[in-house]
C-alpha cells in the first residue's frame, strides 16, 4: 500500500463519489419531504438497470439515452405508488409506510428475479472500459460522466426547488404540510409528484449502476443502504448537501478499501452512517427539525 | 417548602417561554396557577417534570435539587402529572394503565399489593366499574379521571394537573371538582393549572398569574381577579381609541409619499342595530334579526355541533358574517374558537349543522381548496414557512388560480400595508422577529385576493405597540372590502375595531351584539370569565 | 411463581368480567392447548421425515417470529436487523462445536448468550437513534456485520464453517429441540408480559413520553427487551445451523430471516401471541403450496404484507380477535404511532 494506491483510491472514489449522489437523490427527496424511508428504492435502481439493459440492448441505442427515455417511464411507476398506496398511510406515523416500502421491495425483487433471472448482468457500451489519466491515476470514463451528471442532475433539482412555483409549494409542504394546505396546496399531490421525481431520478441513477458496475435482482439492499449514508452524511433533505455526502463516502470508501482491500469496502460506509448517527443524530449538514 | 423554584427561565430561541420565575408552594397548599394562553405554564410544568431541560435558575423538591434529573427519576421522587390533552396507554386496560404506575412509580411492591392499590384509587376516582375497559374506549370525563388516577398511581406528594376540566361540560366539571377537592381535603399538595377560572378560585389557596413567562400577580384568588395587570393581560391592553381615529392613520403612505392605488369603494356602513341575547342559559343562540335588512351573510356557521372524538367542542353554534364587516369571535382558550375555525377550514367533521359560503355549503370542500373559494387564514402561531424568504412565503400565498394571475399587484399592496416585508423580502422566514412573522402571516393570506379573512389569535406573545400596529392593518384591509372573522382573546381591542361580536364560552355563544352593546353590558364580563 | 399465578388468576378472572364468548369456557382454551401441544408431541411417531422437517422449521420460524414480536410488536421498536442475532448465534454454536468441541447443547445456551450481549452492547448507540433511524440503524448494523463476517477469515470467512456430524442429535431429537425453542419463545414472552417489565414495555409502545412520566425507565426497559429477543434469535440460530450442518455468512446473515420474521409477525398479528404463530403456519402453508414456484410464492408474500399492513393493521389473528371480541382484543385497534 503506497500513497500512489491511496491517491488512486481517493480520486477514483471522488468520482464514484457523483454517482452515489446520484443514485442517493431519489432516497433523499422522499425523505426531505416526507420523511418516509423508501425501503424500495434500491430496487427502483436496479428495476430501471434492467430496463436500460434491456430496452438499450434491443433497441441498439446508447444506453444514457435510454434512460432519458426511461425517466418519464418511471415517474409513472412511482406516481401510483405514493398516491394510492402510501399517501393513505402518511397519517399513521412513519412505521407503517416503511414496512409497505419494505412489502414493496421484497415483489420488486422476486420480479425482477422471475423476469431477468439470477444471472449477473452489465450493461456494457462501446466506451464502457475507456480510461482516462487523472492526476496520474487511471480512472474509468464513466466515472468522469456519472460525476458530471451528479453536478447537472442535482443543480437541475436544486433549480426546480427554488425558483418553479411547484418547488416553492414542494418546500413549503416538507416544512409545514397543514399551513400549506391553508395557502391551496394539495400536499398529496404534492407528495406523489416528490415521490415520482425520486423515481424518475432513479432511471439515471440505476442506468449509470448498470453501466458502472454488474447487478443481480438483489442488488438493491447495497444501493439503499450506500443512499442512506449518502443521506446521513450530506443532511437530511438538503439536496445540495447530498453532493458533498456522496463525495465523502467516495473518498473514504477509495482509500479505505485500498487500506483493507476491497472486501470490506461496502462495510466502511455503513460503519460510518452508524458513528455519525451517533455522534449527531439529524446527520451532519442537515438542518434540524422536529 | 415541598416545592421551590427559583429564577428559572426558559426560552425557545428568541421567545422567554418562563422569565426569571420564582415561587414556592408548601406541603398540603393547593397553588393555582393563570394566565392567557402562550404565558409559559404547560412549559413550567415541562420544566419541573424535567421533560425539558431549564436555561437558569432551580427547582427543588423536598429540598433537593431535581432540575437536570431524568423524567422517569423525578417521578419517582413523588411529582405525578396529568397531561392537558390525555395520554392513556391505549391499547391498555383502565386497571392496566395505573399498574404502569404502581409497578414503576419508585415504590417496591408486589403485583398483589399493585393490584389493590389500583383498585383503590379506582374507587376514589369513579372508574371501579371501567377497570377492565380498554383506555380507546373511554369518554372524555372517564379520560380525564384516568389521567388523575394515572398520576395518584405514582402515590405522588405533589400532584401537577394541567387544565384538567378542558373540554367538560358543567356537570363533568362538578363531578371533577369533587374528586379535587377530596383530594385537597387529604392534604394533597397540588398545583394546578386552569383557564376555568371557578375552578381554580375553588380549589386553590393561593393563585399566580402570569404572562409572558413572568409573575405578575400573586395572592388569594379575589386579589388576583381584581388585579390590574391580570385583567389588562386577559381582557388585552393599551388600546383604547375609537374605530374612527384607528381608521385615519394611513400605513406607509405618509412615509414614502405615495399614493395608494385605486382600491374599490368601501360598503356602506352597518348602521348598529340592537341585538342581544340572554346567554347564561341559551343553547340556541339565532342570527341577528335583521338579517333580512342586511341582505345575505357572506358566510354562515349554522348550529355547528363538533367533536374530537368523545370530546364534544362545540354545541349548537351559530355566527354570521356580513360582507364588509368585521366580526369578532371572543373567548377564553379553551372555549372552542379554534376549534370553530377549523370546522371552517380544516374540514373537522360536523356532527351537526352547516357552514354556508356565498350561499354554498362548505362542509364538504377538501382543506386545501378552501383558499381557492375565496377565505384566507392566519392561523394560529403564525405559521410561516420558516425556511422560505418572505417573498416566497407571498407568493405561496398566491398558489391558488384566482389570485396567481395577479400576483405581482396584490405584492405590491401588500409592500404598501407592510414596508417591513418589502424590506426583508429575500430573508428567511425564520429570522423575522414575532411581530414581523405575523404581518408576514397577514400579508400571505392576503395574497389570495380572499373576500374572506380568519384571524386567528393574532396577537398571542407580541408587544402591545405592535398589536397596535397590526390592528390598524386589518382596519385598513377591511376598509378596502375584505370581511374579517377576529378570533381573539383580547376583549379590548377586538371590540374597538370589530362590528359586532360572539362571545365564545365552553363551546356555546353565550352572547352577541354590536360592540357597542357588547362593551356597555353588565354579563359580559361574567360571561367572558365563565363565573 | 405463586406471585405470578395470584396475577393470573385475578388477571384471568378480571378478564371474565369483560362478558365475552370464550372467556366463559376458559377451560376450553386450556384444553384446546393442551390437546395441540400434545398433537405436536406425538408427530414424530406417526409422520414422515419430511413432514417432521416442514414442522422443525415452523417451531423455528415461530421462535425468529416471537422475539421479533417481543421488540417490534410489544416495545414499539421496529427492528431491520434481527439477522444479525441469529446469525451470531449460528456463527457462535458452529465455532463452539467447530473448533472447540463443546456439546451441541451447550453450545447453543451459548448461542443465545452471544447474541443477548451482542444487543445490550449495540443499545447505547443504537436507542439514540430516533423514530424511524432506529430501524435504519439495526439494518444497516446488520448488514455491516454481514460484511465483516464474509471477510474475516478468522471465522471462516465466505466459505463459512463446516459443523461436525457427530456431535449434533438426530432429526427427531432437533424436532424436539425445536419444539421446545418455540415454547419457549412464547412462553417467554408471556412471561415477560404478566410480569412488571410487560407493564413497561406495553407503556413504552402506547406512549413513550407518558411512560416516563409515570416512572418507566424506558432505556432499561427497552434494553432488557431487545436482549431477551436477541437471546431468542440467537438460540434458534445456533440450533439451526447445528441443524443445517454447514453456515456461510452470506445466507445466515441475510436480511431474508429479518424479512420472514417480519412477514410472519405482521400477517399473523403484531403485538399478539398467537398471531406470530398463525403467520408461521399461513406463509409456510403458501410457501408448501408454491414450492415449485419460489419467486411468485414471495411475491404473493410481499402483496399480501402490503394488503395486511393497508387494510387489516391487526393482522389475521388480530382481526379475528376483535371479530369474535375475544379477550385481548380493544375494539379499535390504533393504529397511531
Amino acid at each position: 500500500m503506497t500513497s500512489s494506491t491511496l491517491l488512486a483510491g481517493a480520486i477514483s472514489g471522488l468520482l464514484l463519489g457523483g454517482l452515489y449522489a446520484v443514485t442517493a437523490l431519489g432516497l433523499s427527496m422522499v425523505f426531505g419531504v416526507m420523511r418516509l424511508v423508501n425501503i424500495v428504492h434500491g430496487e427502483l435502481l436496479i428495476l430501471a438497470a434492467y430496463l436500460d439493459f434491456t430496452i438499450s440492448g434491443a433497441l441498439g441505442i446508447d444506453p444514457l439515452l435510454t434512460a432519458l427515455l426511461l425517466i418519464p417511464v418511471m415517474f409513472l411507476i412511482g406516481y401510483p405508488i405514493q398516491r394510492w398506496l402510501l399517501n393513505p398511510l402518511m397519517h399513521q406515523g412513519m412505521e407503517p409506510p416503511l414496512l409497505v416500502t419494505f412489502g414493496l421491495s421484497i415483489i420488486a425483487q422476486n420480479l425482477m428475479l422471475l423476469i431477468w433471472k439470477a444471472d449477473s448482468r452489465a450493461i456494457t457500451t462501446g466506451y464502457s472500459d475507456v480510461g482516462l489519466q487523472l492526476f496520474g491515476v487511471r480512472v474509468p470514463l464513466l466515472y468522469l460522466v456519472a460525476f458530471v451528471l451528479a453536478f447537472v442532475l442535482i443543480g437541475g433539482i436544486q433549480f426546480l426547488l427554488s425558483h418553479s412555483y411547484i418547488g416553492k409549494a414542494i418546500r413549503a409542504a416538507s416544512q409545514d404540510a397543514r399551513t400549506a394546505q391553508v395557502m391551496g396546496i394539495n400536499p398529496e399531490a404534492v407528495y406523489a409528484l416528490t415521490y415520482a421525481i425520486g423515481a424518475a431520478t432513479a432511471a439515471l441513477g440505476g442506468t449509470l449502476i448498470g453501466m458502472s458496475f454488474s447487478f443481480v435482482p438483489t442488488s438493491g439492499l447495497t444501493w439503499l443502504l450506500k443512499g442512506f449514508v449518502v443521506v446521513v452524511l450530506g443532511g437530511m433533505g438538503s439536496i445540495v448537501g447530498m453532493l458533498g455526502g456522496g463525495l465523502i463516502l467516495g473518498v473514504a470508501e477509495g482509500v479505505g478499501a485500498a487500506i483493507t482491500g476491497t472486501g470490506y469496502r461496502d462495510m466502511i460506509g455503513l460503519l460510518i452512517f452508524l458513528a455519525v448517527l451517533v455522534i449527531r443524530p439529524r446527520g451532519l449538514f442537515g438542518r434540524s427539525r422536529e | 417548602m415541598l416545592l421551590e423554584l427559583e429564577n428559572v427561565s426558559k426560552s425557545f430561541g428568541a421567545v422567554a417561554a418562563v422569565n426569571q420565575l420564582s415561587f414556592s408552594i408548601a406541603e398540603g397548599e393547593v397553588l393555582g396557577i393563570m394566565g392567557p394562553n402562550g404565558a409559559g405554564k404547560t412549559t413550567l410544568l415541562n420544566l419541573i417534570m424535567g421533560a425539558i431541560p431549564l436555561d437558569r435558575g432551580t427547582v427543588r423538591f423536598a429540598g433537593e435539587q431535581i432540575n437536570g434529573l431524568r423524567v422517569s427519576a423525578i417521578c419517582h421522587r413523588g411529582i405525578g402529572r396529568t397531561y392537558q390533552i390525555p395520554q392513556p396507554f391505549k391499547r391498555m386496560t383502565v386497571l392496566e394503565n395505573l399498574l404502569v404506575g404502581e409497578l414503576y412509580g419508585g415504590r417496591r411492591q408486589s403485583h398483589r399489593t399493585a393490584h389493590a392499590e389500583a383498585l383503590e384509587i379506582l374507587e376514589r376516582v369513579g372508574l371501579a366499574e371501567r377497570r377492565d375497559t380498554p383506555a380507546t374506549s373511554l369518554g372524555l370525563l372517564d379520560l380525564k379521571r384516568l389521567e388523575l388516577a394515572r398520576a395518584l398511581s405514582l402515590h405522588p406528594r405533589l400532584l401537577l394537573l394541567d387544565e384538567i376540566a378542558g373540554g367538560l361540560v358543567e356537570s363533568e366539571i362538578e363531578a371533577l371538582k369533587a374528586i379535587l377537592i377530596d383530594l385537597k381535603r387529604s392534604g394533597m399538595t397540588m398545583l394546578i393549572i386552569e383557564h376555568l377560572l371557578s375552578v381554580l378560585f375553588d380549589l386553590s389557596d393561593r393563585i399566580l398569574a402570569l404572562n409572558f413567562g413572568k409573575r405578575i400577580a400573586e395572592g388569594s384568588p379575589e386579589e388576583v381577579i381584581h388585579n390590574e395587570l391580570v385583567i389588562k393581560a386577559y381582557l388585552g391592553t393599551e388600546a383604547t381609541r375609537g374605530r374612527e381615529e384607528l381608521t385615519t392613520i394611513q400605513p406607509g403612505y405618509a412615509d414614502s409619499g405615495q399614493q395608494p392605488e385605486a382600491w374599490p369603494d368601501p360598503p356602506a356602513p352597518r348602521e348598529p342595530v340592537p341585538t342581544q341575547t340572554n346567554g347564561q342559559a341559551a343553547s340556541t343562540n339565532s342570527a341577528p334579526a335583521t338579517a333580512a335588512q342586511n341582505g345575505t351573510p357572506l358566510a354562515r356557521i349554522a348550529h355547528v355541533s363538533a367533536a374530537y372524538g368523545e370530546f364534544q367542542a362545540l354545541f349548537d353554534v351559530s355566527l354570521d358574517m356580513y360582507p364588509g364587516e368585521i366580526v369578532a369571535l371572543i373567548g377564553l382558550n379553551g372555549a372552542g374558537k379554534t376549534t370553530l375555525i377549523r370546522t371552517l377550514t380544516r374540514g373537522l367533521p360536523l356532527k351537526g349543522g352547516d357552514i354556508f359560503f356565498k350561499g354554498q355549503s362548505i362542509t364538504r370542500v377538501p382543506p386545501h381548496q378552501i383558499a381557492a373559494l375565496g377565505i384566507a387564514q392566519c392561523i394560529e402561531g403564525r405559521k410561516i414557512f420558516p425556511e422560505l424568504t418572505v417573498l416566497e412565503n407571498l407568493e405561496l400565498g398566491a398558489y391558488c388560480k384566482r389570485a396567481r394571475g395577479q400576483r405581482q399587484q396584490t405584492l405590491r399592496r401588500v409592500y404598501d400595508l407592510f414596508p417591513i416585508l418589502a424590506e426583508r423580502r429575500d430573508q428567511l422566514g425564520s429570522t423575522l422577529s414575532g411581530g414581523q412573522q405575523q404581518m408576514l402571516a397577514i400579508g400571505r393570506a392576503l395574497m389570495a385576493q380572499p373576500e374572506l379573512i380568519i384571524f386567528d389569535e393574532i396577537s398571542l406573545g407580541l408587544a402591545p405597540i405592535v398589536i397596535d400596529d397590526l390592528y390598524r392593518a386589518i382596519v385598513e384591509i377591511n376598509r378596502q372590502g375584505v370581511t374579517v372573522l377576529l378570533v381573539e382573546q383580547s376583549v379590548q381591542r377586538s371590540l374597538d375595531i370589530a362590528h359586532r361580536a360572539y362571545i365564545i364560552e365552553h363551546g356555546r355563544i353565550v352572547l352577541t351584539g354590536t360592540a357597542e352593546e357588547l362593551r356597555q353590558n353588565e354579563q359580559f364580563r361574567r360571561a367572558y370569565f365563565g363565573i | 411463581m405463586y406471585r405470578l399465578r395470584r396475577m393470573s388468576v385475578e388477571y384471568q378472572k378480571s378478564r371474565a368480567s369483560q362478558g365475552s364468548l370464550l372467556s366463559h369456557l376458559s377451560w376450553l382454551r386450556w384444553a384446546l392447548l393442551t390437546l395441540v401441544l400434545l398433537a405436536l408431541a406425538l408427530l414424530p411417531q406417526v409422520a414422515d421425515p419430511y413432514t417432521i422437517a416442514l414442522v422443525y422449521t415452523m417451531f423455528i420460524y415461530v421462535a425468529l417470529a416471537q422475539s421479533w414480536n417481543l421488540v417490534g410488536g410489544y416495545t414499539g421498536l421496529i427492528s431491520l436487523g434481527h439477522a444479525a442475532f441469529f446469525g451470531l448465534g449460528a456463527y457462535t454454536t458452529a465455532i463452539l462445536m467447530t473448533w472447540a468441541n463443546v456439546d451441541f447443547y451447550p453450545s447453543i445456551l451459548a448461542s443465545g448468550l452471544v447474541a443477548s450481549l451482542f444487543a445490550v452492547i449495540i443499545s447505547f448507540p443504537i436507542f439514540r437513534f430516533r423514530g424511524i433511524y432506529f430501524a435504519i440503524g439495526t439494518l444497516v448494523l446488520s448488514e455491516a456485520l454481514r460484511i465483516w463476517m464474509i471477510n474475516w477469515s478468522l471465522t471462516g470467512g465466505a466459505q463459512g464453517i463446516n459443523l461436525p456430524i457427530a456431535n449434533t442429535p438426530d432429526p427427531i431429537s432437533f424436532y424436539y429441540v425445536g419444539f421446545a425453542l418455540a415454547i419457549i419463545a412464547t412462553g417467554v414472552l408471556v412471561l415477560v408480559l404478566h410480569s412488571k417489565p410487560g407493564f413497561g414495555l406495553r407503556a413504552i409502545r402506547d406512549n413513550e413520553d407518558a411512560a416516563q412520566n409515570m416512572g418507566v425507565n424506558t432505556f432499561m426497559v427497552k434494553l432488557t427487551a431487545f436482549a431477551i429477543s436477541a437471546c431468542i434469535a440467537g438460540l434458534a440460530g445456533g440450533i439451526y445451523a447445528a441443524y443445517l450442518g454447514t453456515i456461510e455468512p452470506y445466507s445466515i446473515f441475510s436480511v431474508d430471516w429479518t424479512i420472514t420474521a417480519i412477514n410472519t409477525v405482521i400477517i399473523g398479528g403484531m403485538g399478539t401471541l398467537i398471531g406470530p404463530i398463525i403467520g408461521t403456519i399461513f406463509t409456510t402453508a403458501l410457501s408448501e403450496g408454491l414450492k415449485n414456484y419460489q419467486t411468485i410464492h414471495l411475491i404473493i408474500t410481499g402483496v399480501i404484507l402490503i394488503l395486511v399492513i393497508r387494510f387489516l393493521p391487526a393482522g389475521i389473528w388480530g382481526q379475528l380477535r376483535n371479530w369474535l371480541r375475544l379477550p385481548g382484543s380493544t375494539a379499535r385497534e390504533a393504529r397511531k404511532v
